[in-house]
């Protein structure tokens, strides 16, 4: 059989050998570095400007849209201003990893070093390094001299990436086009009050904005030559034909705004596009497209210029487009990773702003668009509320059937409008709320870039409760405890305990977020990504510098909530309730790893104590209790971009590395152990079914945490085998939602498989699972993560 | 998810009226509590034998062994393992109890149109339990079903018939002189309570096709004109399957059907395609 044009394209990008590319850093050095006294805003723009006119540019075989962000489909550009001390550790070898690998030249490596060298001491990161330890001292411990920590309590964002984290606004963009923007900047400028004592400070950012939007259309008219002269050298009609299309298409957006369907995904494309070459921060996300995009299609329909088969067409060819960007990590990230993501998440479904179901006829096609790409970026996830058809919730399921790597996830609409109105967020906004990254709910353009400063290791704060301060693996106590925790006659009085290290430890947080806050909007600002959230050019401000009437959240990860849930459980349940062994016995047990008869016969009752996940109000209200206790206290922290800290409960692949630093535990976990992902129970302790499992989660209170919580659970494909139990599913979600739970993804895929794919990794290349709020070749993922995957409860 | 529509509870009554040597929930057929044994959790580290006051356990080819007529329950083998690879299944619960798990999820069933399905072994052995948790169910507005080999007095069922929304009843083979040589029991019994069924309450009929059991198509014939003579509309066919094997060695039981392979999915499709089924809706599969 032929291969469909989505398969060709598949083919003709995995084909490539991912590379290095060091076009944008030998540009941005240059221009950054080369005259380090003008406005860093303008060096950036200019960089920026110069890279996109004389950038490689390609066109794929069967493209039928256009950009691309480094020289080659799958190469990954470097952005040297953020980090280079991984870089030069790493460069022999980039080539010779075992997965993930990025093919360098000897003479590119020489390039690359000496790149690293000019950018060596004035970095997004020497900056922050230099900030942390001015302000936090002593408390700043490392392991390997760069992964940052505070007595393993909390890590320190790695520091090696953009700002990123942001929906942009492509909706008023799609309304007005490039020029009106560039317009509403040059119109700025001009009347900028020169007496301001801000003035220079504006009028560089103002020049800044336009000088980036100059350089995209510079990039757009190239991408328009470029077909044009294909075209020229095609023999096929057809293919001539698309490519003059293609011209066309791109030489209408560099200034206009978009009329049809087809120009208003190429214009999406290459914003989104653009974005990721002036920065490379996580998580850039694309909104809702199957709403901004309706009225496009619409427009075709009745103008009679599109089918369903070609928007689904154009639409596979834009998932693949997004696939085609890769993104270099250092390796220690990449593997848990398992794979070079960026995080590029595309919401469906949701609500209008006046509260009817926004779902149409795109979101059902980019649902089937979906399961033809099979692949596992960009995110895609599917906004359900009150109002959202059961017809689409089933649609939804059969996607990810189809799709079979976990997508799309499902995220409770009415949940997400309730935890940003709960922030003071506007009603209509909060109902135009899209997720970014995994499961963070924005309102696209009005929310800021956010930075995610610190993970809090919930369980390691407990563990030192019961040691009262001290860290039995690095031997520090920070915060003794005002009385000793064998002494406590309750778990209210643990939990108290508990409080008291929370509360010693999270005054850091602002500190750290302060430092890294401060040196992304002095060193590394972004115009281009300003110009496309709103207000930016009215402040003449850029993004990174939050404040205003933009929504402002940093990112607060808290990591093992069930475990610590299930320790105090457990406690109370041998402690307080039966008296069966003391505190001072339980301490005693977990200090040696459970190690010897007694203290094996207590690990036991342990694990046998309620847990959660099986629907027990004992415990999973301890769970609720523990999932409020930082959300309400970081209340009290003032970010320095304004706004709040936000929490999320999402570990993202944080799980294992979290427990390897943490001893044994009440909750019958070894020492090492991983703890728990996300807000899932832990790994086989979920022993009531699935509605048990739904109902303990939606016990907890989700809007509290408006950076979300995610939801791992993995049926058998044997569970979807009928459309008859895809209805069943789908009723149960609804239900879930409906009891106030905010997200839950799902793998459809058996333990054989996944155990037959461990051994015979060859015959498995293709498949994919959802691992965090991503999804990841199951192959590729460190050996500890496949182990995760299949120790998950089956349903 | 099974075991009837949408989405259910399936409470499981222990003990059943015939041993089917295919059967995949063998911790089903005792009506007793039993002790389970998960051979590859393990670590032979003897605590259990040492500690057993009956001395009903004793390590044999590598297993640890438990006497079942010495065995009284004291579940003191289950506390002194380190592993955690001893449990007893089963439980009394009162019908209260019983209600209140399955009201948890009282939720699922009014949005799938789901309820509750009492299943086993053979729940109509626990007639009284069964009849006090299908009134209590009816109380509260559940859909009912039960899972049942059809093998008791028609007393038994006329008595649970106000109650019920669903039976989902096995028909097995339509020759007597094999179902009494494999099954132990004459289906004289189940055929009397599926003429009675019919007209009464819906009814689904499940035949399991189990391979040199009853998977020619004469004998699947047999059982489908059977079935079509009644007034029933729906027929299930179940694949064999040998999910249940390892609970065998769970429970110091032997699997003695000699058929290892499961029927695939795509073989009964085709089985059952070469049937003469009539008006009756066929189902293949769970």
């Amino acid at each position: 059989m032929a291969m469909t044009r989505t398969q060709r394209i598949k083919a003709y990008i995995l084909e490539n050998v991912p590379e290095i590319c060091t076009e944008r850093a030998r540009i941005y050095t240059e221009e950054c570095l080369r005259f380090p006294a003008q406005p860093t805003v303008i060096g950036r723009a200019r960089a920026f400007y110069r890279f996109l006119s004389e950038m490689t540019l390609y066109i794929g075989p069967d493209d039928l849209l256009l950009g691309n962000t480094a020289s080659k489909p799958l190469a990954a550009s470097l952005f040297p201003e953020y980090a280079v001390n991984w870089i030069q550790e790493e460069l022999d070898t980039f080539g010779a990893r075992p997965r993930q690998r990025f093919f360098v030249s000897e003479g590119k490596k020489k390039e690359i070093s000496n790149i690293c060298r000019q950018w060596d001491g004035k970095t997004h990161f020497d900056r922050v390094d230099y900030t942390l330890k001015d302000t936090l001292g002593d408390i700043l411990m490392s392991s390997d001299g760069t992964h940052r920590n505070i007595n393993q309590a909390m890590s320190i964002e790695h520091n090696q990436n953009g700002d990123g984290h942001i929906i942009p606004d492509y909706e008023s963009l799609l309304l007005t086009g490039f020029n009106s923007v560039l317009v509403h900047a040059k119109t700025k400028l001009m009347a900028l009050d020169e007496n301001d004592a801000e003035y220079l400070d504006q009028r560089a950012f103002l020049k800044a904005v336009i000088l980036c939007l100059e350089g995209a259309e510079k990039y757009a008219e190239r991408l328009s030559c470029l077909a044009k002269e294909t075209a020229g050298k095609e023999t096929d009609a057809n293919r001539r034909a698309e490519l003059l299309e293609l011209s066309r298409i791109c030489h209408k957006i560099s200034t206009q705004k978009p009329d049809t369907f087809y120009e208003a995904l190429q214009l999406v494309l290459m914003v989104h596009l653009l974005i990721q070459i002036e920065s490379n921060g996580h998580s850039i996300s694309l909104g809702r497209m199957d709403s901004y995009l309706y009225p496009f299609y619409q427009h075709d329909l009745q103008n009679g210029i599109l089918d369903d088969a070609r928007a689904q067409q154009l639409y596979e060819c834009f998932l693949l487009k997004c696939f085609e960007a890769n993104k270099l990590r250092d390796w220690g990230t990449t593997e848990i990773l398992g794979g070079n993501q960026l995080f590029q998440t595309i919401t469906l479904g949701g609500q209008t702003e006046d509260g009817e179901t926004a779902v149409n006829p795109l979101s059902y096609l980019f649902l089937k668009a979906l399961g033809n790409t099979n692949m596992n970026i960009p995110t895609v996830v599917v906004s359900i509320g009150k109002k959202t058809p059961l017809e689409f919730i089933e649609a939804s399921l059969k996607a990810l059937v189809a799709h079979g790597g976990g997508m799309p996830a499902f995220f409770n609409d009415d949940v997400a409008v309730d935890m940003l109105t709960r922030i003071g967020i506007d009603l209509k906004d909060a109902r135009n709320w899209g997720s970014m990254g995994c499961s963070e709910v924005r309102v696209p353009g009005k929310h800021g870039t956010g930075v995610t400063p610190v993970y809090i290791n919930l369980l390691k704060l407990l563990e030192l409760t019961l040691y009262n301060g001290w860290n039995p693996s690095t031997g520090k106590t920070f915060c003794l405890a005002t009385r000793r925790v064998e002494e406590c006659t309750s778990v209210d009085q643990i939990i108290a305990l508990f409080q008291e290290q929370i509360d010693y430890y999270l005054p850091f947080i602002p500190k750290i977020e302060r430092a890294i806050a401060e040196s992304y909007f002095t060193l590394t600002p972004t115009p281009f990504l300003s110009a496309l959230t709103d207000y930016r050019i009215d402040m003449a401000k850029d993004v990174s510098w939050g404040r205003g009437p933009n929504y402002n959240d940093t990112i607060i990860h808290v990591h093992g909530i069930p475990n610590v849930a299930n320790t105090l459980s457990a406690l109370n349940e041998l402690v307080f309730r039966k008296k069966q062994y003391t505190l001072k016995q339980i301490v005693q047990a977990i200090k040696v790893d459970f190690e010897g008869q007694k203290n094996n016969a207590i690990r036991k009752a342990l694990l046998n104590c309620p847990k959660f996940g099986n629907d027990i109000d004992d415990v999973d209200n301890l769970c609720r209790s523990v999932y409020e206790i930082i959300p309400r206290k970081m209340k009290a922290f003032l970010p320095l971009r304004g706004g709040q800290f936000g929490c999320t409960s999402q570990t993202v692949v944080m799980n294992v590395i979290d427990g390897e630093v943490i001893g044994a535990t009440p909750d019958g976990r070894k020492s090492g152990e991983a703890i728990a992902d996300n807000l899932s129970p832990v790994p086989g302790t979920d022993r009531n079914g699935i509605t048990a499992v739904f109902n303990s989660v939606s016990k907890v209170d989700h809007a509290l945490m408006d950076n979300g919580s995610i939801l791992n659970i993995k049926f058998h494909p044997s569970a979807f085998s009928s459309d008859e139990k895809i209805v069943k599913i789908a009723h149960a979600v609804r239900i879930y939602f409906q009891k106030g739970g905010f997200q839950a993804q799902f793998n459809v895929i058996g333990r054989e498989t996944l155990l037959s794919a461990q051994q015979h990794p060859e015959q498995y290349r293709h498949l994919v699972v959802k691992v965090a709020g991503f999804s990841a070749f199951y192959t590729e993922l460190e050996r500890r993560w496949q182990d995760q995957l299949i120790a998950r409860t089956e349903y | 998810m099974d075991d009837g529509p949408g989405i259910r509870t399936t409470v499981f009554l222990k003990g059943c009226n015939q041993v089917c040597p295919w059967c995949h929930n063998p911790e089903s057929i005792s009506p007793l509590p039993q002790l389970f044994y998960a051979q590859n959790l393990c670590v032979k580290c003897g605590k259990c034998i040492a500690s057993c006051p009956e001395k009903a356990i004793s390590l044999e080819n590598g297993r640890c062994v438990t006497d079942s007529f010495r065995c009284n329950f004291c579940r003191t083998c289950i506390e002194v393992c380190p592993v955690n690879c001893r449990r007893v299944i089963g439980a009394e619960m009162s019908v209260r109890q019983v209600m209140e798990t399955v009201m948890k999820d009282e939720s699922y069933y009014r949005e799938s149109r789901g309820g509750v399905t009492f299943s086993g072994g053979e729940p109509t052995l626990q007639a009284d339990f069964l009849f006090d948790l299908l009134r209590c169910s009816k109380e509260e507005g559940l859909h009912t079903a039960i899972e049942t080999n059809g093998n008791s007095d028609w007393s038994v069922y006329d008595k649970l018939l106000p109650y019920l929304d669903l039976v989902l009843i096995d028909l097995k083979h339509a020759d007597d002189a094999i179902h009494r040589d494999v099954i132990g029991v004459s289906n004289h019994t189940v055929l009397k309570t599926l003429k009675e069924l019919s007209g009464r309450v819906e009814t689904e009929v499940r035949v399991p096709v189990i391979p040199q059991f009853n998977d020619t198509e004469k004998q699947l014939q047999d059982i489908v004109d059977i079935v079509g003579g009644l007034c029933f509309s729906t027929i299930r066919f179940l694949p064999y399957h040998t999910f249940g094997i390892s609970k065998y060695n769970g429970l110091g039981m032997q699997y003695e059907y000699p058929v290892q392979q499961s029927l695939p999915i795509e073989s009964l499709v085709k089985l059952v395609g070469a049937l003469d089924t009539d008006r009756l809706t066929v189902s293949i599969g769970n």
